[in-house]
């Protein structure tokens, strides 16, 4: 099996923390569906993206 | 085969050289694209909230510019290897942290995991797990998304009625309680419903090595439809290119089985 760092264990470590970002950054996209009527009440200028 | 050897399998196999190549050369059109369009934005929203004098001063400036499209030129033409990576990943990294980025953010996390599989295709067997952790990636942006919008204003449509009065993004307004899709009036919270199926369609779909193409072709048209009614920034584009973590064979075949 081939590895990145060279061992099992550091890649494991490696993917984790990697892990924990993706999972930490997917919710960014959600905002915009939160709050109910938030519409109204955030800046306009906020919705370039989601 | 046991569970600890199928997770080994499925984390460690080495992953394909020519896919990881193809992948690294559209991540690098997409990720230009998406900071590129950065440029037109209008500076309150470029900026971060943090030292706005620096921005304009140097991350929005030509140069920085220059120096991230010679970065990335270098990425997509093999050159330089991991450090290429680092170093475009260094010039982004500040653009990413704009206000309305998170696709940028995204991006650039896709960036990392393809920088931990070089620039270089050649160098030798590399695991997939970056490949995982992207493929990770866009089955949780759009798991996140069915979560949020599994509340019963959603359903019902009033969040999407409300959006489209509201937001100069949306292309259509719904006041009237439906999307006008030529002759045909379509019921927002069918929409709404319709919107919430999709999005969980294509977090699980691509899993299902049968119906991944199905799946990718399913988002393709739901991503572009979305662009009649809404302008969401590169988020569809980021997804999109995240389609190809599942469509391109990177599971190596076994020594002396044919490629298909």
């Amino acid at each position: 099996m081939p590895f990145i760092t060279g061992s099992r264990a550091a890649d494991l470590a490696l993917l984790a923390l990697l892990a924990a970002l993706v999972l930490l950054l997917a919710p960014r996209v959600r905002v915009y569906y939160e709050v109910p009527g938030w519409a109204k009440e955030r800046s306009t200028t906020d919705t370039k993206e989601r | 085969m046991s569970v600890a050897r199928r997770i080994d399998r499925f984390l460690f196999a080495p992953v394909d050289a020519w896919s990881v190549g193809v992948f690294r050369v559209a991540l690098v059109l997409v990720v230009a694209l998406a900071f590129w369009e950065d440029r037109a934005l209008p500076g309150f929203l470029a900026r971060t909230h943090w030292a706005p004098g620096l921005w304009d001063a140097v991350f929005r400036t030509p140069a920085w510019w220059a120096a991230c499209l010679l970065a990335l030129a270098a990425v997509g033409a093999g050159v330089g290897g991991r450090l290429g990576f680092v170093a475009a990943f260094g010039l982004l990294l500040p653009l990413a942290f704009a206000r309305s980025a998170a696709s940028r953010q995204i991006l650039l996390t896709v960036w990392v995991c393809a920088g931990l599989l070089g620039a270089r295709p050649a160098q030798g067997a590399l695991p997939i797990w970056p490949i995982r952790l992207v493929q990770l990636q866009l089955s949780t942006v759009y798991a996140v998304n069915v979560w949020a919008k599994l509340t019963p204003e959603f359903l019902r449509g009033d969040v999407l009625v409300g959006l489209s009065r509201a937001m100069p993004n949306f292309r259509v307004d719904l006041s009237e309680g439906h999307l006008a899709l030529g002759p045909l009036a379509v019921p927002v919270w069918l929409c709404a419903v319709g919107t919430v199926a999709v999005e969980a369609a294509l977090a699980v779909g691509f899993w299902l090595p049968r119906l991944r193409w199905a799946t990718a072709a399913l988002g393709v048209t739901f991503h572009l439809g979305l662009k009649l009614v809404l302008t969401i920034g590169w988020l569809d584009w980021t997804c999109m290119l995240l389609y190809l973590a599942f469509l391109l064979p990177f599971e190596r075949p076994a020594p002396g089985a044919d490629r298909r």
